[in-house]
């Protein structure tokens, strides 16, 4: 197995990536990845190179990449917007397509970035298979999740909110940016996730759709069957994992459960 | 990013044949003094630190003219290896006692072979902060030292550190018991049903308000200066005292930076400031340390990473001077 690091472009940014090479034998399947949102991407960060290293063990070629703002990648975090990381993913795609020669790819997604797997294979016709783990399905509730975090840093620093959630959407709109865990949020991408309802719309995506409603404990996600429902072709299942993209008093260097359950999928619909 | 020069992503190995991975930034216009700066790890958020803070410092450093790596040590980011521990406080504690400085030293041997980079600053964010200093206790090719959030504690799963918390936690901590308690607050009802209902944190309650009690009883306040021969009994780092008297009577400079509001200052200050304040008096003009007002353990408001990142840009021009541009090759067309 090869690990390939390299910047490539999307317009005026550079990209950072990593392909994972099979080393001798290729399946022929590549396979995308879509990193979640902020601080979430830093905690998985292992879990995303522990996974993708296990699927290039089995023959498969992986692309792990950065949204422009994010990571290694050119830009800053305050201009990134679902737009350009939806755009950032398409560029991956067409990278990793010229890279193998195949023609579809895969997309495998965490949290946010399984939001943006989703919502691009509704316009992409070289999507072979989607895998979405622990999918963010209601785009407005994750955004008050995240202001809710800004105002957790007020209370601890100044005793008391300064700014309700209220004044800081408004400072949004008034083009000044917001702080999330020490990320700067800008009016696009607040008001674009914002207006995201996975479940809501009946899917184009044709091919298969792997839902992991990931958890401590098993229990019903009425919102993650709908989003099962929306799609012609979709497995939900269950991987019992800790919220590992949280701050959690375990160190998640891989989610075995959550890999078991993804690969038997896989191997089922090949 | 702007202006941070160019990007290289860059793999070399570790004395146990690891491949660690990295981010190597090259400036345009180099210093020729041969020193670069080694951006070390924080742990589990790799070379990349909290908020892409890793990326915002290299801005500036590269800025100044100093060739950049940022790293990740093995078992993290995309190195090879695994951290075997199965909870955080245990990593961080294998941080805090040097498990990464062997990869810092193979990154100084990396950037001399490749760079031709002899001196370095190490400089980083917590456990990367405390990995700089234990190196330089090994490797005089590190001159100097900026930490961010420096730790003097010691983490691990075995570790009660509510039972080590200096005498301004728990008046924080008190304060904050008292208030959520307090009758006439709407939401009293939920602290005293978590008090009741067996959430609350019996003997951190009770140590916290009690405390002012129990001092007066005891007579003490801060623990007595020491010159740091005894092993402290607390869980203060056995070995961030020698380290850091080593790195001073080193001539070696050193630039601690902290938030005001983060415990780790309290602890630098309670664990280690007060108690060593005799030995260290003669290196007074060695070391420096710089609080950010208000600002939390990852300076995470754009006005703390701004103070923060200045005073380290100052203290590398009065350390190690303005920039010096190597000459420019001329390439006739």
């Amino acid at each position: 197995v090869t690990e390939t690091p390299f910047y490539f472009r999307n317009g005026l940014h550079g990209l950072f990536g990593v392909l994972h090479s099979p080393a001798s034998t290729s399946t022929g399947e590549v396979f995308v990845f879509c990193h979640p949102f902020g601080e979430e991407k830093l905690w998985t960060h292992r879990v995303f190179v522990a996974f993708a290293r296990r699927l290039a063990a089995a023959g498969h070629t992986v692309l792990r990449f950065d949204y422009m703002g994010n990571g290694d990648s050119d830009g800053d975090f305050a201009d990134m917007s679902l737009s350009t990381a939806l755009s950032d993913v398409r560029c991956a795609i067409d990278q990793a397509k010229a890279l193998t020669g195949v023609e579809a790819v895969n997309l495998v997604g965490l949290r946010l970035g399984a939001t943006i797997a989703s919502l691009v294979a509704e316009t992409a016709p070289d999507i072979h298979r989607i895998v979405l783990w622990a999918p963010v399905v209601d785009g407005a509730r994750y955004m008050q999740e995240l202001l809710r975090i800004n105002l957790t840093t007020q209370m601890a620093i100044y005793k008391e909110i300064v700014h309700d959630r209220e004044t800081l959407v408004r400072l949004l709109e008034r083009g000044e940016t917001v702080n999330v865990d020490g990320y700067e949020i800008a009016l696009p991408l607040y008001s674009e996730v914002a207006s995201v309802n996975l479940s809501a719309a009946r899917k184009q995506h044709l091919g298969g759709c792997l839902i992991a409603h990931v958890d401590r404990q098993e229990r019903p996600s009425a919102e993650l069957q709908q989003l099962a429902a929306s799609y012609q072709a979709s497995t939900l299942t269950f991987a019992q994992e800790e919220p590992f993209w949280k701050e959690i008093t375990r160190w998640y260097r891989g989610a075995p459960n959550l890999f078991a359950v993804t690969e038997t999928w896989l191997r089922a619909i090949a | 990013m702007r202006g941070a020069g160019e990007r290289v992503p860059v793999t070399f190995v570790n004395a146990d044949g690891l491949q660690l991975f990295g981010i190597l930034h090259r400036p345009q216009r180099p210093r020729d003094d041969g020193t670069a700066i080694l951006l070390l790890s924080p742990g589990v958020k790799m070379r990349v630190a909290p908020h892409r803070l890793y990326l915002k410092m290299t801005e500036q450093f590269v800025a100044l003219g100093y060739p950049v790596l940022r790293f990740d040590f093995h078992g993290l980011g995309d190195a090879d290896g695994e951290a075997p521990e199965t909870l955080l406080a245990d990593l961080y504690g294998a941080t805090q006692v040097g498990r990464y400085v062997g990869d810092t030293v193979a990154a100084m041997d990396f950037m001399q072979r490749t760079e031709g980079c002899s001196q370095f600053i190490a400089a980083g964010l917590c456990g990367g902060a405390l990995t700089g200093l234990l190196a330089a206790q090994r490797d005089t090719r590190i001159r100097s030292l900026v930490a961010l959030s420096i730790p003097v504690i010691l983490d691990g799963s075995h570790v009660d550190a509510t039972r080590h918390m200096t005498a301004a936690q728990l008046q924080v901590t008190r304060a904050a018991y008292v208030n959520k308690l307090r009758f006439w607050r709407k939401d009293a009802w939920q602290g005293w049903l978590r008090l009741l209902t067996g959430r609350t944190q019996y003997s951190l309650a009770l140590r916290s308000l009690f405390h002012p009690l129990a001092a007066r009883l005891r007579h003490r306040g801060s623990s007595p200066a020491t010159d740091g021969a005894s092993p402290p009994a607390d869980n203060t780092n056995p070995l961030f005292a020698p380290a850091f008297r080593t790195f001073l009577h080193t001539s070696r400079k050193a630039l601690l930076v902290f938030g005001e509001s983060d415990r780790l200052y309290a602890e630098f200050e309670a664990k280690f400031m007060s108690r060593h304040a005799t030995a260290l008096a003669p290196y007074a003009s060695s070391y420096e340390v710089h609080v950010t007002k208000q600002a939390n353990h990852i300076f995470s408001f754009a006005e703390w990473q701004q103070d923060a990142l200045e005073r380290c840009c100052q203290f590398l021009k009065q350390h190690h001077g303005e920039r010096h541009p190597a000459p420019v090759s001329v390439t006739a067309r």
